[in-house]
């Protein structure tokens, strides 16, 4: 996933926007497209608001391309889900269709580097009081 | 569902490259009006991400197969294109309101209830910009399939043989299309229909704009 993706990501659910992200690894990427230019609305790499002023160099547009999120989370302020980026995609499941096992086993292996907000708080699931449950 | 959808593609089912007619129709019309951004809606294995993005165009796919992503992505790394995925559900699409010149929705619609359906087109409705292009198909009641399986309502049939067993099948007719286009300025609608070993396969494809 590029980073200008989250001038365009939303919460599938609430449909809040931008989402925060949450970078746990990171590649370069392999196919540089400057296709669509600077992001519109929301900076993802530098997690602001673009201003009318901003310039592309400002932006550090280059580097944003030539970079690609492998392994994160998106997390929604609103609704307090979260979303996890898995070989570069994010996973933008509605709840009835995520799969609780995998979401788990993500959970706990990246639970070190997440905030808590995300691995005590998180819907639909999370690892809270050492005790791992849904939350609907 | 989608579990269905990550066999068939696990299996080779639906990983054609093959660029229809009507979808590089589209992508002309959309050259035309400059548009920018394009969604691929159930983008499976990519065949028309590849068409889109080669063309130029910011190209955006969403599908619920994993694994057709995972084909899709392994695609355009392998022909140095570029492309942005999504792992979603076309009910309930994460993308902001009014961020597409264009989205194409292509043999997926219909895999779904009325509702779903109704749903989708809503969502789609919400992401396109205003003048925003839409090319989709729906199935039609005149294809050999109608009325095979089991009828989970009106029109809507689980399919029991076939690459497409365990899927759900909506059909529709002209009055059906139209409704269900509700506000969007339909700009051409038209029954497509082939014969292939004796059996009719009949498609209402409609090209539509958001006024």
């Amino acid at each position: 996933m590029k980073y200008r993706l989250m001038d365009l990501l939303a919460c599938p659910i609430d449909k809040t926007f931008p989402l925060k992200l949450i970078v746990l690894r990171e590649s370069e990427a392999s196919v540089h497209s400057a296709a669509g230019g600077p992001c519109e609305l929301y900076c993802g790499r530098l997690a602001r608001e673009v201003k009318p002023s901003d310039t592309p160099e400002a932006l550090g547009c280059s580097t944003c391309m030539k970079t690609e999120v492998e392994e994160g989370v998106l997390y929604c302020t609103t609704c307090s889900r979260w979303y996890p980026i898995l070989e570069g995609i994010p996973r933008l499941l509605p709840d009835q269709l995520r799969d609780r096992e995998e979401d788990l086993k993500f959970l706990r292996r990246f639970k070190d580097r997440l905030p808590r907000e995300v691995v005590e708080e998180g819907r639909p699931y999370n690892l809270s009081g050492g005790k791992e449950k849904p939350q609907r | 569902m989608h579990k269905i959808w990550d066999k068939l593609f696990k299996r080779g089912e639906f990983t054609e490259l093959d660029v229809d007619e009507e979808v590089a129709g589209f992508a002309e019309l959309l050259r035309e009006r400059n548009a920018r951004r394009v969604l691929d809606l159930g983008c499976g294995a990519g065949r028309h991400i590849l068409h889109l993005s080669k063309l130029g165009f910011e190209v955006h796919g969403l599908d619920f197969s994993a694994e057709a992503l995972r084909i899709c992505w392994r695609r355009l790394l392998e022909r140095a294109l570029s492309a942005h995925l999504v792992l979603g559900d076309m009910r309930e699409l994460g993308y902001v309101s009014g961020c597409f010149d264009g989205v194409v929705c292509w043999y997926a619609l219909y895999h779904d209830t009325l509702s779903g359906i109704r749903r989708t087109l809503s969502e789609v409705w919400r992401v396109l910009r205003s003048g925003g292009l839409l090319l989709v198909n729906f199935m039609s009641k005149r294809t050999w399939k109608y009325g095979r399986g089991e009828e989970v309502e009106e029109d809507t049939f689980i399919q029991d043989e076939g690459s497409e067993a365990g899927m759900l099948h909506h059909y529709s007719s002209r009055e059906e299309v139209r409704e269900l286009l509700g506000e969007f300025r339909v700009l051409h609608l038209e029954l497509r229909e082939h014969s292939w070993c004796g059996k009719l396969s009949s498609r209402w494809v409609a090209l539509a704009e958001k006024p």
